[in-house]
This record gives C-alpha cells, sequence and structure tokens, in this order.
C-alpha cells in the first residue's frame, strides 16, 4: 500500500488538532479492519493515520447515570464480554457477535463499524432499535446525533472532517428483550445478505431493517402493525411481511437479487420476532 | 521515513526500523524470517495470518508494524520453542488436521489462543474460534477433533 505518516496521540486535543492541520489527508486508525483494506486496494491514499487508540477515555466502557457509553476503541469483543452490555443490552453483544470473525472483533471497535456506515453493518440495526446515539467531539466542541440520523448514505456519515466520534452512547432502558437476525451464506466472515433487528421494550416492538437500503430502515409500518396485534402469531407475521416489504428498498448485487432479499426479509422479521416472543 | 518499533516476539525482544506502510505478517516474514506466518488475502477474512498479540487472536495483515510497539506476539514459531512440539501440534498430526499446511499455522494459533482463554471448550466454542481460519483441504472436522482432543490433554 501507498506509504503514509502515522501519528499516534496521547490526548483529544492533540488528535483534533492534529485532523485540523492535516484535514482530508487525514483519516482516523482505529481497529484499521475497514480502513487497511481501503488504503490496500487504492480506494483511499491518505497521507496521514491518526492511531486514536491509545486516548484514554476512547477505551472506556462507562455508566453515565443516564444510560452507557462505549468508547471508540472498544473492541467488539470486549464489547460482546462486558457484563454491562449483555446484561442491559443483549441484542448489541448479539449483533457484534455477527461481526467477521474472531480475530477481527479482537480489533475492530464498534465505532468503526458506525463510522464505516456499510448499509450491511452488523451492529447498526440494534443500535438503531436502541436509540442510541454517536457522541462527537471536535473543535467546535462536542455533539449528539442519533445513530439513525447519523448514517446518512452508502459510507457517508454526519462527521465533519475536524470531528471524531468518541463513542457510542446506549440509553438507559426498561428490560428489554431482543434478536438480531442476520441471513448469510456461511457462518463467518461474511457480510449480511438481509439484516432485521426485532426489539421489544416497555411494551413495544422496535424493527430496523440493515443491508435493504443505502441506510438502516427503522420499520415504523411494521412497528405499528405489530403494536396493535393484540396475538402474534405465525399468521399475523406472514401478513404483516407485506407491510415489511413497503418499507424496503433492496436490491440486486453479487450476494443476492432483490427479490431474494425481499423474500428473506419476511422470513427474517417472522423468526427474529417469533423468537422474541418466546422469551418476553 | 522510517519509524522504530520494539516488541518481544516468541519470548524475545527485538528493535526494528519499518516503514508506516508495512503490515505486521510482512514484517514477521520479510524482516524476521518467521515464515510460519502466511499471507493469504491480505484483507482480514481469511486468517491465515492469524497472530497472537496480547493474549489475543488477530489477523497480523490488518495491524500495522508500527502498531506492534510494545505489544508481545506469539507466531507458529514460538508453539515449539525447543523443538518439542505443543500438544496442539501434536494433535493436530494425529488426528491428520492438515494437508497442504498452508492454513495450519492460522488455524493453531487461533486454537491456541481459545485454549488459553478457554481450556475446556464446548466444539460451539472451537467453531467460534477457528471461524475466521478457512480451509480448502480438511473440510475442518479433523481440525476440530484435534483441538478437542489436544483440549483433553491440557
Amino acid at each position: 500500500m501507498k506509504s503514509f505518516e502515522y501519528i499516534k496521540p496521547d490526548t483529544i486535543e492533540e488528535a483534533l488538532s492534529l485532523l485540523s492541520l492535516h484535514k482530508n489527508e487525514a483519516k482516523i486508525l482505529n481497529g484499521g479492519t475497514d480502513l487497511l483494506v481501503r488504503i490496500r486496494e487504492q480506494l483511499i491514499v491518505p497521507k496521514y493515520l491518526i492511531d486514536i487508540k491509545d486516548i484514554p477515555k476512547f477505551k472506556n466502557i462507562l455508566d453515565t447515570g443516564d444510560g452507557l457509553f462505549i468508547g471508540a476503541a472498544v473492541t467488539l469483543n470486549e464489547l460482546i464480554d462486558s457484563d454491562k452490555v449483555r446484561n442491559h443490552y443483549p441484542i448489541l453483544a448479539q449483533s457484534a457477535h455477527e461481526v467477521g470473525s474472531y480475530q477481527l472483533r479482537n480489533r475492530a471497535t464498534l465505532v468503526g463499524n458506525v463510522c464505516n456506515a456499510s448499509p450491511a453493518a452488523d451492529t447498526i440495526p440494534a443500535l438503531v432499535t436502541l436509540d442510541a446515539s454517536v457522541k462527537i467531539v471536535g473543535t467546535k466542541g462536542r455533539r449528539i446525533v442519533s445513530v439513525l440520523d447519523f448514517i446518512q448514505g452508502v459510507r457517508k456519515t454526519d462527521l465533519n472532517s475536524d470531528e471524531i466520534v468518541e463513542g457510542i452512547l446506549l440509553p438507559k432502558t426498561e428490560k428489554i428483550v431482543g434478536h438480531y437476525y442476520k441471513y448469510t451464506r456461511r457462518q463467518d466472515v461474511d457480510l449480511a445478505i438481509i439484516g432485521v433487528a426485532v426489539l421489544f421494550v416497555n411494551n413495544q416492538w422496535k424493527i430496523c431493517y440493515g443491508a435493504v437500503a443505502q441506510k438502516p430502515i427503522r420499520g415504523y409500518k411494521t412497528e405499528d402493525a405489530l403494536n396493535k396485534s393484540p396475538v402474534i402469531n405465525e399468521e399475523l407475521l406472514d401478513q404483516i411481511g407485506d407491510i415489511a416489504v413497503s418499507e424496503i428498498f433492496p436490491i440486486t448485487d453479487v450476494r443476492a437479487s432483490l427479490e431474494y432479499r425481499t423474500d428473506m426479509v419476511r422470513v427474517g422479521l417472522k423468526r427474529a420476532v417469533l423468537k422474541v416472543q418466546s422469551e418476553r | 521515513m522510517k519509524y522504530t518499533v520494539s516488541f518481544k516476539v516468541n519470548g524475545e525482544r527485538v528493535t526494528l526500523e519499518v516503514e508506516p506502510n508495512k503490515t505486521l505478517v510482512k514484517m514477521l516474514r520479510e524482516n524476521l524470517n518467521l515464515t510460519g506466518t502466511k499471507e493469504g488475502c491480505g484483507a482480514g477474512e481469511c486468517g491465515s495470518c492469524t497472530v497472537i498479540m496480547n493474549n489475543k487472536a488477530v489477523n497480523a495483515c490488518m495491524i500495522l508494524a508500527v502498531e506492534a510497539d510494545g505489544k508481545e506476539i506469539l507466531t507458529v514459531e514460538g508453539l515449539a520453542p525447543n523443538g518439542v512440539l505443543d500438544s496442539l501440534q501434536q494433535a493436530f498430526i494425529n488426528n491428520g488436521a492438515l494437508q497442504c499446511g498452508y492454513c495450519t499455522p492460522g488455524m493453531l494459533m487461533s486454537a491456541k489462543a481459545l485454549l488459553q482463554r478457554n481450556p475446556n471448550p464446548t466444539e460451539a466454542d472451537i467453531k467460534e474460534a477457528i471461524g475466521g481460519n478457512l480451509c480448502r483441504c480438511t473440510g475442518y472436522n479433523s481440525i476440530i477433533e484435534a483441538i478437542k482432543d489436544a483440549a483433553c490433554k491440557i
């Protein structure tokens, strides 16, 4: 891969000042499992890599009082192993476990998965159902954006070139039951053909579809239909499948056809809802 | 422009000057002649470059050489330091868990990392641990049996 300068700041201030200086010629190096692939394939040619893994605050999973803060440098395996995440946000641990492979999850981060904003990202649908937000720090200060608003398109986020994502904020919640259904061709190291995150919390259903549009799709109509139904069974879910299909915009690509994706969303929704229903 | 990296590999302290765009797998193979670790896909998908860094199984092709500074790395060469095979290596041989051998170092390191963190793994644990290691020859069953076998012997 083409060469670059590698810099490892110790503080957020240092990192931000490097970004201000180098602007679009710099890229943030975190887990590196998306970035290095893109550099190697010459899709991007950064002149500077700013390694943020040593910044102390970024390595924490912290109880904020209002919920949980997951720092930028927390790896997916650390997330999965965290009692705080498993006990309160199990759907997030389960989704994180779907990413890549064991080795990859020892380097890849939750924040990286969000910032990379692949339409097939595995952690994003769960984060959307959890009403998670992105905590951003920049030279002009800090701001918080919902994950749903943060993701704007394929690999496009709301992040400015002088900003860094510090972490993900998960709001405090009542007991949740959830499941992320990922349909893939093989068990590990495969992108989602479709993804359906189903959450049940405070007597309400929350649904988010992944890999069926340029951004994650919150299934508001699907949720409405589920919330209105006194009885959830296979028959109902077969009908609600039509509503689900009306909310998504799948495409045909190397992994699957539009038609197959559409069919699999019906299957995924049904299976995920029935699973959550059985665990309520 | 070269950077100084100082780290431990297979118990030995090493200090090198490397270009920032060199990956860990290339540094191990080219600067240190530790060619046991293989580069298959170079994109973190096949696992043939798996090494153990600070007790965690990682894909060395997805790590820059400069990121190894201050770390402790174990490669397949470190499994048999005095020529005595690790119980995993012996179990792979006893169970016929290799044919061409290309995936084997990566498989061994994933398995080693597994047994270090979980000496009594279930079959599901084993499959999770080697899920990121592709094998085109064996069909995986002999590898899984070999890991079960080695786990029993700890």
